[in-house]
């Protein structure tokens, strides 16, 4: 046997000796250097901060068929479907369209949070990482809660104790599993989620927030606030707007804006909990194509700051019409998140609901003199709980211009009689109504997702 | 992990190390200049017992000389077992010992260092010499005429050639010193001819020694084939399995400076599909994948090859060998689903003597017909616009606090109505715009006829113990566009280096350079999120470039500057000036492999490939380009009233990015062949590890100065407010890093056993693993196999037919694969950087998917092969089906689990079809006419698809040209792309409206139809990619000269005509010209599909008419495809040099549309803009 005959024994023996040396590891690397398969706590902190999609909220349709706006006929016709359909409370809303954002993107936030709340589970908690395994479980938890609340002031009928146990929720889904199927839950087991969320972050979360847009204990009791209200459970509804406030009360003084800009009040104000905005910017949003009805611009007094930091005259061609633009995100999105403002209204009105008229316009009035010109405030009074809660309505209405709330406020008081509203439209000289607790207050579940999911559908 | 890629590091870079002394050793040896002579090369062959064939394949493995015959030339009557013992003899003297008991002749092709075995009907020596002088008694002056054939290039003398007195029987044949003697008189025309050289008459006169040198005909030589599969070389006869050859010549023939043009119209059953403008896919066979990577593999000698094809020049290409079924491809595993393209390149040969070749060509297209899209006349676009803006359309635009750009028009209709202008004047000013067509201006000052050089040089030549290849190619080219130039430089060093009896060394290193400009701005001609209006004027009346209407008003703009913001028009022309945009793509590719022989029938090779493929692209947008004026304009400080300060600083902005790929091929493989009687085995297996690595890079510098080369830092983290939009937005950061790292793991083996040269059966298996990422090991493993039988029947003692004198049937079955590498089985997420925090954060890519698996496609083949006689008709019949299972779907999901869509192994498709092709030389005289003839039938039936898209929109879809995925609606039943439409019921005659059908009466309730559709009630019409295609090539040549003209044709598939979207019209100014044949009143719908315009537009209403069967038409055409003319000399004396090759030529391709089957004048094929004809001109030569 020659020599050379040896030389390629030993290169074959070497070859071969390589590849079975290179086991699976070899295999095993990681093929793109941007993913990852989330497992570490890190991942997670990670998956909880993509502010593109959790920052969102998913309230549009809801802000679209509220009454805080109104389409001049002439560029009705330029607006989208969607726009169009909600905005006339039409019957069919969606007209086939996909991808709609009230409905997909929370559920991607649901899941976000889910695989973010499974991964944990597998994660040790322990005394090095404690307090971020419990910032990241808070962020989630408080992330699935915001979602599913918009979805039930969406998709669900408004919630009364009395008929919660029977009215249809929407899908609960707690697992990130993709097999398990999509059930509606009952509207009581969707507020009790929700709450039950809310309460779990509140007890995880930090005091303050890392970046304004990160969840924090008085985000969370900002939400249980707005929910226990939404229930009309005002004790509650007190007890967490009263903890919220022991921790950020500090109001935005109007006196200090710049009246010039084009959007006088600055993002991420101090006023602000926790900063997020609707998912969507839809024409109708923005004020260059929607406007304010004179019946409501009317009713800021002339000393009222907020009649000029709110709106934005629309010219001369127009005929003195106004356009909205007092976001708190300093732009033309609209402004959804959790800020002191809302918290003193939801106090206020708690304690009136309770009989407590002095504590009620006190909060009230701490409110407004920081939105009327410096020294022209003449301070609320009230005889009677009832007349704190009507003038604290009319307040409450002005103070939260379009923010995703008139909606939810319209199906909450509709179920007081005395406060039932019927709301219309007028276009081109024809008049839409939509009486108080109409079918039209419950948005349809979008067609594709019935098809999919083969769940029940909401009369319309 | 880590401790085995240092080892495979380590092994692959001493591979390197050694194919760079290779390199070295072999240039030292070139030295030397000694050329040895083909035949004249000392050869140890040991044979016994076994056939004649067999004895010439162990022949050409001992001398490493190809020879190439046909079973037919070696079909000798009596057997012909031979056995031969013969140490260091001259290949000469063995091949007179093999071939002369059997009265065989052979020639050698110095060309391309080959001995080609004579058929035997040509070489009947003894008797024609002998019948000669019997039958010349009957003439009264005969002459003795004598002499010697040459060839004219190596002035080798020529055995076995035929000669014959012109108009008898009379004649004879040369001998081994290709002398000849043959009786004729003066009047006489001597015939010379012989196999793959052109034939030569020569009238006698009074010579009686006539010398002829014959010029040799590469074009003949088509039946003297060698296909690649990248592991093995093998002949026609042996096997299988379904390849089509594409040779040198057909490549020459396109003069295209890509492959991709070259290989259009030239091999069967591969489809170039260019309907998507910039980027041509190929399609061979049909699908056999719906998700997954769709395009062939692509092997450049041996090895995969990652980078894109069109780096590769042309001129240094041997051939291409396209692999079709699966025993042919089942040796690439799974990447082989979709068939395989092998290109192997030029290399030397050992024995040739030194040969200098050189081509150079120019060639220029036309201007691309900018009015082939049938747009909307200027003048009909006005009259919208101004009926537009009478319904108050543009008033939002017009208040809008941001500005958006409102048109010249409404410009001149809003001074109208504010009372600025008379409506005199008004009228007066639009009738001015109304004979404008931006096109006009488009193409003066934007388009241009193509330039492209070609110039490619190669070197190639031999010393005893090495051999070598060296071409040095350039290639310019100005393309259609101002300001888009390429630059392409290829070098190529191959070497074959013998150090030892039984060593081969085989090294090569390709270096190939692009260089781009790709400034043309025409893309960025608009009008906000509009199309350019119609009537824009790119210069003013003394032809100075003007600024349009861009982005936002003209007098927002024209007040920008007295605010302290930079100037902010927008002007065409003058930007073309200002782009700047270069990108340079370097391709490394060097190769290493050394073959032992350790015994007469094993050997064992080690093959290495490095590649590596850098791309930068720089782009510099300096402060004069609106690009970098609107940014920093933008991002400034401005309060109300002035600007105050800039978040951008003012200067250039610099845009880097860069992107290289890097991948490690290894592999070693044993190759075994033994012979024995009747029988013969031959057999390889192997190993196989590749690595692809791909990182990418890029980073930007604001405020930079090119002549300091200076840049200055800028915040990235805070959002800023953007004036005018007043919203929020961080300075554009794109500073990114991306990677990716494929692996593959493979195990192959195939043999193939012939019995007696008629039978042969043939067996291929290959496992292949991958990091594909998250699967578990165990389905990361894919084992393929395939298995083939062979029956040449004309071997066959009971065959008899004389005219039939070739005719071979094979089968094939088995399985390739697929794989879609961006599917996982885990859930994973992506690096993001988060939207306002700027921190570091993720977001979910996908679902789990465990269940995840490989692709499969199985594919049964039958082909039959024959040739008549003298190859008058020779061709292959070819019928496939092929069933692809476990493919990868997409389909939606239900959104409340959290995603829109799923991945999964859910869909099956099945398929059949014909590849047949026919070669006919009609006419073989001193007039030449030649067919060939190629057809292709291929069909596809998604036979599973279990998720279903939610809208009827998706059916409308053709994703079949835009090739994104997303956009694929696979139907079970149905081909995976059809079109599909609603059906029509007309326009209805009081309002115009399309309509279609709801419940069986005509409708125009869009919403009711759309929601009660279903895909049964839509109308399929048919297929959307041609199931029938082909060529039809036809060469005539006479003497020196010689004419081809290909055509294509494409039949049996469907497509959709665009027409005029209303909505879109108002929305983005893209309108139709369609508009002009509208109906406007009733009695139109007699003469007219159009629909009436309508305001509002009704997106959904236009969206019927666009998806309605009114405008779908079929896609049937026939195209003359190229023409080419060439003058071709030999042996021209230049000097003292004298020509093997000089050839002129002169080439038209994208020639035009012969027929087509819809009367709209659209070419199917070509939905935006058709390819502009290209003329070259060129000469070849060689020397």
């Amino acid at each position: 046997m020659s020599i050379k005959l040896i030389n390629l024994r030993i290169v074959s023996i070497v070859f071969m000796s390589l590849l079975a040396s290179c086991d699976e590891e070899w295999l095993d690397a990681k093929r793109d250097l941007r993913l990852i398969v989330p497992e570490t706590l890190n991942d997670m902190k990670l998956l909880i901060r993509d502010e593109n999609n959790l920052a969102k909220d998913n309230n549009n349709l809801i802000e679209l068929s509220a009454d805080d706006y109104y389409i001049p006929s002439a560029s009705f016709a330029s607006r989208t479907v969607i726009e169009r359909n909600t905005y006339l409370w039409a019957k069919d809303v969606y007209e086939g369209q996909q991808n709609l954002a009230d409905w997909n993107q929370a559920y991607s936030q649901v899941e976000v949070a889910n695989v973010i709340i499974e991964g944990l589970s597998r994660i040790e908690r322990n005394s090095s990482n404690q307090h971020e395994w419990d910032d990241v479980k808070g962020s989630a938890l408080h992330l699935r809660g915001r979602a599913m609340y918009y979805l039930a002031q969406t998709f669900s009928p408004p919630y009364d104790s009395k008929t919660a146990s029977t009215n249809l929720g929407i899908p609960i889904r707690l697992k990130p599993d993709t097999q398990a199927p999509t059930v509606r839950s009952s509207l009581q087991e969707t507020y009790d989620q929700i709450l039950a969320d809310f309460n779990e972050a509140a007890g995880l979360l930090p005091n303050a927030p890392e970046f304004i847009m990160d969840a924090s204990k008085p985000s969370a009791y900002g939400y249980l606030a707005r929910c226990y209200l939404v229930m009309s459970n005002f004790q509650k509804a007190f007890e967490f707007s009263q903890k919220y406030l022991e921790q950020h009360s500090e109001l935005l003084d109007f006196n200090t804006l710049n009246l010039n800009a084009t959007f006088p009040i600055p993002r991420y104000n101090l006023e602000v909990a926790q900063h997020s905005e609707s998912s969507r910017v839809y024409g109708v949003f923005v004020f260059s194509s929607s406007r304010i009805e004179n019946s409501i611009y009317s009713q800021y007094a002339n000393n009222d700051l907020r009649k000029v930091v709110f709106f934005r005259n629309m010219g001369s061609g127009e005929n003195g019409t106004y356009g909205f633009r007092g976001s708190y995100t300093g732009g033309v999105q609209l402004f959804s998140g959790i800020s002191t403002n809302e918290m003193y209204l939801i106090r206020s009105e708690s304690n009136a609901r309770m009989g407590n008229v002095q504590a009620a316009i006190k909060d009230i009035n701490d409110l407004l003199i920081t939105r009327w010109i410096a020294g022209t405030y003449i301070p609320y009074t009230a005889s009677s709980a009832e007349e704190a809660l009507n003038l604290i309505l009319i307040e409450r209405r002005k103070e939260l211009m379009r923010r995703g709330q008139r909606w939810i406020d319209l199906r909450r008081l509709n179920k007081e009689s005395r406060y039932a509203t019927k709301i219309v439209r007028v276009l081109d000289g024809v008049q839409y109504d939509l009486p108080p607790n109409d079918q039209r207050y419950v948005l349809p579940i979008p067609d594709y997702v019935i098809t999919l999911s083969g769940i029940q559908q909401n009369p319309r | 992990m880590k401790k085995c890629s240092t080892k495979l590091w380590k092994i692959m870079k001493l591979c390197a190390a050694q194919a760079m002394i290779a390199i070295v050793i072999t240039g030292v040896s070139m030295a030397h200049d000694n050329y040895a002579q083909l035949l004249d090369k000392k050869v140890t062959l040991q044979v016994e017992d076994v056939s004649l064939e067999q004895a010439l394949y162990k022949l050409q493995d001992a001398s490493e000389v190809k020879i190439f015959f046909s079973l037919e030339s070696l079909n000798t009557e009596g057997g012909n077992v031979v056995s031969l013992q013969a140490h260091e003899e001259t290949l000469r003297k063995v091949l007179d010992q093999l071939l002369t008991p059997y009265n065989i002749k052979y020639r050698v092709d110095e060309k391309n260092s080959s001995i080609i075995i004579l058929k035997k009907e040509n070489s009947k020596p003894s008797q024609s010499t002998l019948s000669a002088p019997t039958r010349s008694i009957q003439i009264n002056t005969i002459t003795n005429v004598t002499g010697k054939v040459t060839d004219a290039t190596t002035q080798q003398p020529l055995a076995g050639v035929n000669i014959v007195v012109k108009g008898t029987t009379n004649g004879t044949t040369s001998d081994a010193d290709g002398k000849y003697s043959v009786n004729a008189n003066e009047d006489d025309i001597l015939v010379f001819s012989f196999i793959g050289y052109s034939v030569m008459e020569i009238k006698v006169g009074k010579q009686s020694v006539v010398d002829i040198n014959l010029v040799e005909d590469v074009k003949s030589l088509n039946e003297v084939v060698v296909f690649s599969t990248g592991y093995a070389e093998e002949t026609p006869e042996r096997t299988t399995g379904s390849f089509s050859n594409v040779g040198k010549e057909l490549l020459e023939r396109n003069v295209g400076p890509d492959l991709v043009s070259r290989l259009n119209g030239v091999t069967p059953s591969l489809l170039v599909d260019q309907r998507n403008g910039n980027q041509a896919f190929f399609n061979i066979r049909g699908r056999s994948t719906i998700m997954a990577n769709d395009q062939p593999l692509i092997v450049v000698d041996n090895f995969p090859y990652n980078g894109n094809i069109n780096t590769i020049n042309p001129n240094d290409i041997e051939n291409i060998t396209v692999l079709r079924d699966a025993a042919a491809a089942s040796i690439w595993g799974v990447r082989a689903g979709n068939g395989v393209i092998v290109i192997t390149t030029k290399k030397g040969k050992s024995g040739q003597p030194l040969q200098v070749n050189i081509n150079t060509n120019v060639t220029i297209g036309d201007k691309p017909d900018l009015f082939y899209e049938k747009r909307i006349s200027t003048s009909d676009f006005i009259d919208v616009e101004k009926r537009l803006f009478d319904n108050g359309y543009f008033d939002n635009d017009i208040t809008n606090f941001t500005n958006p750009s409102i048109s010249p028009v409404v410009e001149i209709l809003l001074k109208g109505r504010n009372g600025e202008l008379s409506e005199q004047e008004v009228n007066s000013r639009l009738h001015a715009l109304r004979s404008n067509d931006v096109r006009n201006d488009l193409e003066e000052y934007f388009y241009r006829m193509s330039v492209n050089q070609q110039y490619a040089v190669n070197l190639s030549g031999s010393t005893e113990r090495s051999s070598f290849y060296t071409s040095v190619g350039y290639d310019k080219a100005a393309s259609n566009l101002v300001g888009n130039n390429q630059g392409r430089l290829s070098l190529n060093f191959q070497n074959t280096f013998r150090p030892v009896k039984k060593i081969q060394i085989e090294s090569r290193l390709v270096y190939t350079q692009t260089t781009s400009e790709a400034n043309s701005t025409v893309g960025s001609i608009r009008m906000g999120s509009r199309d350019i209006y119609p009537y824009a004027k790119l210069t003013d009346e003394f032809g100075n470039p003007t600024p349009i209407t861009y982005d936002y008003s003209p007098t927002f703009v024209n007040s920008a500057e007295s605010k302290g913001f930079l100037n902010w028009q927008y002007n065409p022309i003058e930007e073309l000036r200002y782009s700047d945009n270069t990108g340079k793509q370097s391709n490394i590719r060097a190769a290493f492999g050394i073959k032992y022989d350790v015994a007469k029938w094993l050997s064992g090779e080690v093959k290495y490939q490095y590649e590596n493929q850098g791309l930068k692209a720089r782009i510099l947008q300096p402060i004069e380009s609106y690009f970098t004026r609107n940014l920093i304009n933008s991002f400034s400080n401005y309060n109300g009233s002035s600007v105050t300060g800039y978040n951008i600083p003012l200067g250039g902005i610099l845009t880097h990015s860069d992107q290289s790929l890097e991948s490690h091929n290894g592999r070693f493989q044993l190759n075994a062949s033994q012979m024995w009687h009747n029988h013969s085995l031959i057999a390889l297996a192997g190993v196989e590890v590749r690595e692809v690595a791909t990182e990418g890079y890029s980073y930007r510098q604001y405020g930079y100065d090119p002549n300091l080369g200076s840049s200055s830092s800028v915040n990235y983290d805070d959002n800023f407010v953007l004036y005018p939009s007043n919203s929020y937005a961080t300075i554009p950061n794109t500073n990114g890093i991306k990677g990716t790292l494929d692996r593959y793991r493979s195990y192959f083996a195939n043999t193939s056993y012939t019995f007696k040269e008629r039978y042969t059966l043939y067996l291929s298996g290959r496992i292949d693993q991958s990091n594909l990422f998250g699967v578990r090991t165990n389905q990361k493993s894919a084992p393929l196999w395939s298995i083939g039988g062979k029956w040449i029947v004309n071997a066959e003692p009971f065959f008899k037919m004389e005219s039939l004198p070739y005719l071979s049937l094979r089968a094939t079955y088995g399985y390739s694969g697929n794989v879609d590498q961006n599917v996982t089985a885990f859930t994973t997420a992506q690096f993001i950087s988060a939207a306002f925090s700027q921190r570091n954060a993720a977001f979910l890519v996908n679902p789990p998917n465990p269940d995840l698996r490989w692709e499969k496609s199985g594919m049964l083949n039958i082909g039959i092969d024959f040739s008549t006689r003298r190859n008058a008709l020779s061709g292959s019949i070819e019928f496939y089906n092929k069933d692809c299972t476990d493919l990868i779907g997409e389909g939606p999901l239900d959104p409340t689990k959290g995603f829109t869509s799923f991945k999964g192994n859910i869909a099956s498709i099945k398929g059949y079809g014909w590849d047949v092709q026919f070669n006919s030389i009609n006419i073989d005289r001193t007039f030449k006419w030649r067919t060939n003839f190629m057809f292709s039938y291929t069909t596809d039936k998604v036979t599973r698809y279990d998720l279903r898209p939610t809208s009827i929109w998706d059916y409308m879809r053709d994703g079949s040209i835009s090739r994104i995925t997303s956009d694929y609606v696979p139907v079970e039943g149905k081909p995976l792309f059809g079109v599909y439409s609603f059906s029509s019921a007309g326009l209805d005659p009081q309002t115009g409206d399309p309509r279609g059908y709801l419940n069986g009466e005509p409708s125009a309730n869009y919403s009711a139809i759309q929601s009660s559709a279903t895909i049964d009630s839509l109308v399929y019409h048919g297929r959307a990619t041609a199931p029938v295609y082909g060529a039809l090539r036809n060469t005539i040549s006479y003497r020196q000269w010689s004419l081809s003209l290909n055509l294509s044709y494409r039949f049996g598939y469907y497509f959709r005509s665009p027409s005029i979207s209303y909505s879109n019209l108002y929305s983005s100014y893209k309108g139709h010209q369609d508009f002009a044949k509208r109906w406007q009143q009733s009695g139109d719908e007699v003469s007219t599909t159009i629909p009436s315009m309508v305001y509002p537009g009704n997106s959904l209403r236009d969206a019927f008419y666009l998806s309605s069967e009114t405008l779908v038409e079929r896609g049937d055409n026939i195209r003359i495809q190229d023409i080419q003319l060439a003058y071709e000399l030999a042996d021209l004396n230049v000097g003292s040099v004298t020509l093997t090759q000089f050839q002129v030529y002169a080439y038209i391709n994208n020639v035009g549309m012969l027929w087509k089957a819809n009367s709209r004048g659209l070419d199917p094929d070509f939905p935006t803009l058709p390819l502009p004809r290209t003329y070259a001109i060129g000469f070849r030569f060689g020397f």
